[in-house]
């Protein structure tokens, strides 16, 4: 090739990448937009100052008030709301009624402190279980199966496990463990067994690429050492592949956290205002309850959806923040 | 084949009819050789005549591969190494070996070296023994002064020579009897070659050393006995000396003078 031709070819190339990542960063921009300009307002409310006390409008005149949209407030309420604008007796405060308060069927008061709460413990359930079945299957297939025919085929299938749609598994649960073993549906046990099958191939995934990914001169350093094959894969290997075995787990925590579809086959998307207070209770969970909140018709509900999106994503750039620290960290040495 | 005498010399490995297989493929054709004790024993050879592979199957790294069939005996002392009974762990523990590429562990270099001697029971994690030990390693392989303010730095934050030196201190410090060399020089400069060179020499008091290497010259310097591989026959045994002034067989006159290979 001449070298003009090059030259040419390389530019173009270079615009190319260019431009997928322009339309990546583009994309990602315009939900963040959406997401925030929706979500935003669910941290502020409006409220009537009198003299002596502060109330909390209904959502519906909050709306009104916020975004000057009547389309839900009622013409005798819309008339009061007037009259107090007139009266400069209407301000917009912070509100984290989202964060402190549970599911409510009035807009004003709803919030996700019990789905948050259930959705933290159901995750770190099933993240609990799945990260010792997934280490040990990935370490297992990657290190002792002798037979390659054998090890190749169970890590087709583990592989194509990790990348079928969640919605099947949540078609397995409903089956087998509301079915077959009959535990009540929006339990607890029955989400996070749920997101413990999703878990679980991720894990394993993440395991084996990290195994892989250390040079084979390090496993005959050992094995020349005369350390037995064991001790080389617990004693050298597995330490060296930890930091990447981390960050596929907290992916895989990442990804569960903010599944819904699985969970909305397994009955987790009942209206449930309180606390369970036993294991086989229902139990509320994050994109459930954000599900819930989109299937009404109430603007004020969109909204709450929105805002817990946003929840949602605050809590997984942090997951993916210590991730990154971790990777960093494992690199230094 | 003609036999040489090694009668003054006391035999710490031998090779007897060794045949290896990858698969279909035969790899070495009837090796016999002798390995004497406190003697470096180089082996050369084009690339591909199996010298690396006879390296292998003395402290069974071979078994690796699969697919790999070995025939003949191969002792250590008077110990068959390939039959049922041995643990081949423990006999990597007797035969320890250095590869052709650094390859510390991303460890420190205290570790490096601590590492297996403490998996082998043979000192106690941050004992005064093993502390003396790690000295002692790195002090046999002429690194101490270098490093002794970094020693619980990355050993992978040292220059090739450096690391391929720890990785010897490291074969050094679980104490086998033979450590065997896979052109433990060809990724370093001319300056950490010598070292290298150096410190084999003053190791073969302690240790018997087999050495593979592509450099005529580094088998001339270093070995006292060399052995000329090829199309895996072992064409010629003897003496570095009359290896490399009077060879016996023409092929090894050629490959030395460098008329092939």
């Amino acid at each position: 090739m001449r070298y003009k031709d090059r030259i040419r070819k390389d530019k173009i190339q270079e615009i190319a990448m260019n431009a997928a990542l322009g339309f990546i960063l583009l994309a990602f921009a315009v939900i963040m937009i959406i997401v925030v300009h929706k979500g935003i307002g669910t941290f502020y409310h409006s409220f009537v100052i009198e003299e002596n006390r502060v109330v909390k409008l209904d959502s519906k005149a909050d709306i009104y008030y916020k975004y000057n949209n009547a389309a839900e407030i009622s013409l005798k309420d819309r008339e009061k709301i007037d009259e107090l604008i007139s009266q400069d007796k209407i301000e917009i405060r912070p509100d984290f009624s989202i964060i402190t308060n549970g599911d409510s069927t009035f807009a004003e008061n709803a919030g996700v402190k019990w789905s948050l709460l259930g959705s933290l413990i159901t995750v770190i359930t099933a993240i609990f279980i799945a990260m010792p079945l997934g280490i040990a299957a990935g370490v297992y297939i990657e290190e002792f199966v002798k037979n390659r025919f054998v090890a190749s085929s169970i890590d087709m299938a583990i592989n194509n496990l990790s990348s079928i749609p969640s919605v099947i598994y949540g078609v397995v649960a409903l089956y087998v463990l509301i079915g077959t073993f009959s535990l009540p549906r929006s339990s607890f046990i029955v989400a996070a067994f749920t997101l413990t099958l999703m878990a679980v191939p991720l894990i394993y995934v993440s395991t084996r690429q990290a195994l892989a990914s250390i040079p084979l001169s390090i496993k005959n350093a050992g094995l020349g050492l005369g350390l037995s094959h064991t001790q080389v894969v617990t004693k050298i290997l597995l330490p060296i592949a930890l930091p990447k075995i981390t960050t596929g787990v907290i992916m895989a925590i990442a990804r569960i956290f903010g599944e819904a579809a699985p969970l909305i086959l397994v009955g987790s998307v009942a209206f449930i205002a309180n606390a369970p207070s036993k294991i086989l209770d229902p139990i509320p969970l994050m994109p459930t309850q954000i599900y819930l909140w989109t299937q009404n018709i109430d603007t004020a509900f969109i909204e709450k959806s929105f805002g817990a999106i946003i929840i949602l994503l605050f809590i997984n750039l942090m997951v993916s923040i210590v991730s990154q620290r971790l990777t960093n960290k494992s690199e230094g040495l | 084949m003609f036999e040489i005498d090694l009668s003054h010399e006391r035999i710490k490995m031998s090779a007897k009819n060794v045949n290896l297989f990858y698969g279909d493929k035969q790899v070495l054709d009837d090796v016999s050789l002798n390995i004497c004790r406190n003697r470096v024993t180089a082996l050369i050879g084009p690339s591909g005549c199996g010298k690396s592979s006879f390296l292998r199957i003395l402290n069974r790294m071979n078994d690796q591969i699969t697919g790999c069939r070995v025939e003949g005996d191969i002792l250590l002392g008077k110990k068959h190494i390939y039959a049922p009974d041995i643990d081949v762990v423990r006999l990597r523990t007797k035969v320890g070996m250095v590869f052709q590429k650094p390859n510390p562990f991303p460890k420190t270099i205290y570790e490096n070296i601590a590492f297996a001697p403490r998996m082998h029971g043979l000192v106690n994690k941050n004992s005064k023994e093993e502390k003396e030990m790690v000295e002692q390693a790195l002090i046999d392989v002429g690194l101490f002064e270098d490093v002794k303010d970094r020693i619980n730095m990355p050993a992978l934050s040292l220059s090739g020579g450096q690391q391929q030196r720890v990785c010897i201190a490291r074969t050094m410090a679980i104490k086998p009897d033979v450590i065997l060399m896979d052109e433990p020089c060809s990724a370093l400069d001319p300056i950490a070659t010598a070292k290298i060179e150096g410190l084999i020499d003053t190791l073969k008091e302690k240790f018997t050393i087999v050495i593979v290497t592509h450099s005529m010259q580094q088998a001339a310097r270093v070995s006292d006995y060399t052995g000329f591989f090829n199309m895996g026959k072992l064409v010629e045994f003897n003496t570095t000396e009359i290896m490399f002034t009077n060879p016996r067989e023409k092929q090894t006159q050629d490959y030395i003078t460098g008329r092939f290979g």
